[in-house]
């Protein structure tokens, strides 16, 4: 995860070191987690899990929608058995593992296309069905601290760019990290970011929300 | 929850929210905030297929292991056999002879694995191949021509593929021994009839271009 720079001061700057400390110590524990779990230790594969599961489960509700919970399910199964053969750092699993999901998520949406029978969303018209999006069954019923509707916001954006945003936010990955789960250049990534959040500031609902900061209501 | 941000991100923050401690900053954050209960509920399914796939491939490889043990025995076993009935190709066969066997392989229908005189090894014939039989003729039409120059004389096409055969001109003598399964065939011992005589018999059948006949010894 990208340290936050402590030069930068933003409203939530506050408390940088104190988080980017947070940060490092958290991925020093991801590192011992990820090595039990590849020598198949089921409590070091708990904490990953635990650790990234969310992580993973909200960039699949951008890409797949209601079907985010299975295809993450299809996402640690496979990388459950393909752990033996993963090498790298916990950086480089985020990558691994968010590209599982993607190409899982994919996968889910072509079966849906073809169980439908009819156009719909795909991880490629996400963008499409701004303003029709269906609200999330799982997180309608435990957040009220405004994940649900910043997701929502997200997927309004197009595919590419709500995808971006969701890599480099919440997965936490590089612009090159992104750039590898979504097999794009790195530029078109970062061009990519910048226009999906454009997009998010000039979004009513977004610019109506100027005044209240979601993180009091966590 | 990754509630740091990168600073190309947070530099874009900036600029869009201008300073103000709400819209995208805030809405960045509430995306990537703290895990919801919800969120955690598949650990214990997400464990258990842990648990199975790393069982699984456990058993595959054993599995895997054990298949490879049967098919190294396996064929062995079956090489053995092969060996054991003679119907592997030459090279095959006389290797797995002398591997199970500690001896010289018996001779074989193979031109070019047959028993051969130690002191003249003849070259191997290579892989690609053309009938047995047709070297065979050859080989016993170049010996006989050499033996005798009277006998029906090798043509140049003939030599050329013997001398294919066995990689170059000068080894066709020895090739066509191993071929023949002869001792090494002097014009003295030649069947000829005529043992004794010191008329030699065409040493290079065939040799010389377009040559039909070979060169008649003068006579006195």
């Amino acid at each position: 995860m990208t340290a936050l720079a402590e030069t930068c001061p933003t409203p939530f700057a506050h408390g940088a070191a104190r988080r980017a400390a947070e940060a490092a110590a958290l991925d020093d524990r991801l590192g011992a987690a990820l090595t039990g779990a590849i020598a198949g230790d089921a409590v070091a594969f708990t904490e990953l899990w635990r650790a990234l599961q969310p992580l993973v489960l909200r960039y699949l509700r951008v890409v797949c929608g209601d079907a985010a919970e299975d295809v993450a399910s299809e996402t640690w199964l496979q990388a459950s058995r393909d752990l033996s053969r993963f090498s790298g750092d916990t950086t480089a699993f985020r990558v691994w593992l968010f590209r599982i999901a993607r190409n899982r998520g994919i996968d889910e949406n072509r079966r849906a296309w073809r169980r439908r029978e009819e156009p719909h969303e795909t991880v490629h018209d996400v963008g499409e069905a701004a303003g029709a999006v269906a609200r999330d069954a799982a997180l309608d019923a435990g957040d009220r601290s405004g994940t649900e509707w910043a997701l929502r916001m997200i997927r309004t954006l197009p595919a590419e760019q709500a995808e971006a945003v969701m890599l480099r936010v919440v997965a936490g990955l590089d612009v090159a990290g992104t750039a590898q789960v979504l097999r794009k250049r790195p530029g078109a990534v970062r061009v990519a970011t910048m226009r999906g959040l454009r997009r998010l500031a000039e979004h009513p609902e977004v610019q109506a929300h100027r005044d209240t900061d979601p993180r009091e209501g966590s | 929850m990754s509630d740091s941000l990168a600073p190309d991100i947070a530099e874009q923050l900036r600029e869009l929210d201008g300073g103000r401690p709400a819209g995208v900053t805030a809405l960045l954050v509430a995306a990537a905030g703290p895990a919801l209960p919800a969120e955690l509920a598949g650990e214990e399914s997400a464990l258990r297929a842990f648990r199975l796939a790393r069982r699984a491939r456990r058993k595959r490889r054993r599995a895997g292991l054990i298949a490879g043990v049967a098919v190294v025995v396996a064929s062995l076993g079956g090489t053995g056999y092969a060996a054991a009935g003679d119907h592997l190709p030459g090279p095959v066969q006389h290797t797995v002879e002398s591997l199970f066997d500690g001896q010289d392989a018996a001779p074989s229908t193979v031109p070019g694995a047959a028993g051969r005189p130690a002191t003249a090894p003849a070259p191997a014939p290579p892989a690609s191949w053309s009938p047995p039989g047709r070297v065979e003729a050859l080989c016993r039409a170049w010996e006989a021509a050499r033996a005798d120059p009277h006998a029906a004389q090798v043509t140049g096409e003939d030599r050329r593929a013997l001398a294919h055969a066995a990689s170059g001109d000068t080894g066709i003598n020895d090739f066509c021994r191993a071929v023949l399964g002869t001792p090494y065939v002097t014009t003295a011992t030649a069947a000829n009839g005529r043992q004794g005589t010191a008329k030699p018999g065409n040493a290079d059948p065939g040799g010389g271009p377009n040559r039909t006949h070979p060169v008649k010894p003068s006579h006195p």
